[in-house]
């Protein structure tokens, strides 16, 4: 597994230009904004960096090598899964280290609202990571983009379609009394947990059934 | 080490059915025709293909069920898949470390370094003959048991195909337990290597026989069209119409020898089996 990680890393290290070059553009952003957008920005990008990993690996029969090395199909998703989660969590930290230093540079404090603002990211793209590692596993780079949009198209037909059905249900949910922040933050992060548990289900369902 | 019974394995209209067996310290090539089915056979043994029926077992155990820890005893060498063309030799040194107990980084960058192939430049500005070698080198580079290569010197010039061969003969000079299956549809490049072959035709095994044996006993006859009615054709194994007559293969080179003073008779060389047994041209 370790092995794995350490092939993810290097091909992650092939593209530092690119990051550095994502990097100046976050420091950009940040401070020629006022909001926090730098960190969604940096943290997609280390995630489609990283995910972008398994493209390396589909190319040129590239699984069929790599399955002979003593690495099974399990430890393969697992370690792509920590890869890229850990991944996540580093892009974020840097991102969150390069906005902290923007709003301290343009004299803005630091504060429990700041750090709010940045927490925000993880969860949102945890459930991207999770989308998007079974998909690419299964359709690979090209086709995964076609499923994603595909699947983020069917979930706006789905939410119009309940919009028409039930048309009360914005005044409904409004209705629901204000829920503190700290429950929002252990609500989103239980969501975030079992989607990744599934989709770490389903990423081994598609390895164990691969046809190499 | 390997022991494959009645394996079966279908893909529309081609069906695979073997079964083979190489015992430890053994050498056995599989030839056949592109597209006969050995790199089936090959994926099927390293458990990455799942048969439709029959065994594969691989130092002792189902192939589908090889751990980590068996795996550091076998080497695979694949003809048209390795590491990422994006990483440096360099890199795969750093990842083999990780994988393998007994793989030695010095060893490995110092044998790629004295076969020519740069520890830092990616592995896409390789030749296809510096590609193919490093295959093989990450193949040997963790003192494996069994080694598995599907067609190692394909696509290659006949220096090249030599240079590999060269390096697989010395790893297996180093242990006499080592055992190798190694697929070629150049059959030429594994009349030095191997102990004994098996020919596969359209999924099926042909003939099972010792390298030696096929050198010494096969033989190619050239029959002329007026002669071949009155040839006993008792040990003849193939044949196939040329222009002057009938090219017959056979494996009692001594029976016709004494029998057919007057008849051209040639020593028979792989490829001349390949030929002679699926009734090629």
């Amino acid at each position: 597994m370790l092995g794995m990680m350490r092939k993810d890393l290097c091909l992650l290290l092939q593209r530092s230009r690119a990051m550095l070059m994502m990097a100046g553009v976050g420091i950009i952003i940040g401070f020629s904004t006022d909001g926090s957008f730098m960190i969604g920005y940096l943290t997609m990008i280390s995630a489609i960096l990283t995910i972008g990993t398994i493209s390396y690996d589909e190319f040129d029969n590239g699984y069929l090598f790599l399955l002979t090395l003593p690495v099974t199909r399990r430890s393969y998703v697992t370690a792509k899964y920590i890869f890229c989660f850990l991944g996540d969590l580093v892009g974020w930290a840097a991102a969150s280290v390069i906005y902290a230093g923007c709003c301290l540079a343009k004299g803005a404090g630091l504060g429990m609202e700041q750090l709010a603002a940045a927490l925000v990211f993880l969860p949102v793209v945890g459930l991207m990571s999770a989308v998007m590692l079974p998909l690419q596993l299964k359709y690979g780079a090209e086709k995964s983009r076609l499923a994603l949009a595909v699947l983020f198209g069917g979930i706006g037909v789905l939410g119009a379609l309940g919009m028409k059905l039930f048309p009360g249900l914005p005044d409904t949910l409004r209705a629901f009394p204000e829920i503190s922040g700290a429950a929002l933050g252990v609500a989103a992060l239980g969501a975030v947990v079992a989607a990744v548990a599934l989709s770490y289900w389903i990423s081994l369902g598609i390895m164990e059934k691969k046809e190499l | 080490m390997i022991t494959v019974k009645n394996l079966t394995k279908h893909y529309g209209d081609f069906c695979l059915n073997v079964s083979l067996e190489i015992p430890e310290g053994r050498i056995t090539g599989l030839v056949g025709k592109n597209g006969a089915g050995k790199s089936t056979v090959i994926k099927s043994i390293l458990g990455l293909i799942r048969p439709d029926g029959g065994t594969v077992t691989v130092l002792g155990k189902d192939a589908a069920d090889l751990t980590p820890g068996d795996k550091q005893l076998i080497g695979a060498a694949l003809s048209d898949s390795g590491f990422s063309n994006y990483l440096t030799v360099r890199d795969c040194a750093k990842i083999l470390e990780k994988l393998y107990g007994r793989f030695d980084a010095k060893a490995f960058l110092d044998t790629c370094a004295r076969y020519g192939l740069p520890e830092n430049k990616q592995i896409q500005k390789f030749s296809t003959g510096m590609k193919a070698k490093l295959r093989v080198l990450v193949a040997l580079s963790h003192q494996a048991k069994l080694l598995i290569m599907d067609e190692p010197t394909a696509g290659m010039d006949v220096e090249a195909r030599n240079e590999i061969l060269d390096i697989i003969r010395s790893y297996l000079a180093e242990a006499e337990d080592r055992s190798v299956l190694i697929t070629s549809h150049i059959a030429t490049d594994l009349e030095g290597l191997c102990d004994d072959i098996y020919l596969i035709h359209n999924g099926s095994i042909l003939l099972h026989e010792d390298t030696d044996v096929i050198l010494s006993d096969y033989a190619v006859l050239k029959v002329p069209q007026q002669d071949y009615p009155r040839l006993d054709k008792t040990y003849i194994l193939g044949q196939r119409q040329e222009p002057f007559g009938c090219l017959c293969l056979t494996n009692q080179k001594q029976f016709y020898m004494e029998n057919y003073p007057g008849m051209v008779i040639e020593k028979c060389g792989i490829d001349d089996l390949i030929l002679g047994m699926t009734g090629g041209k």
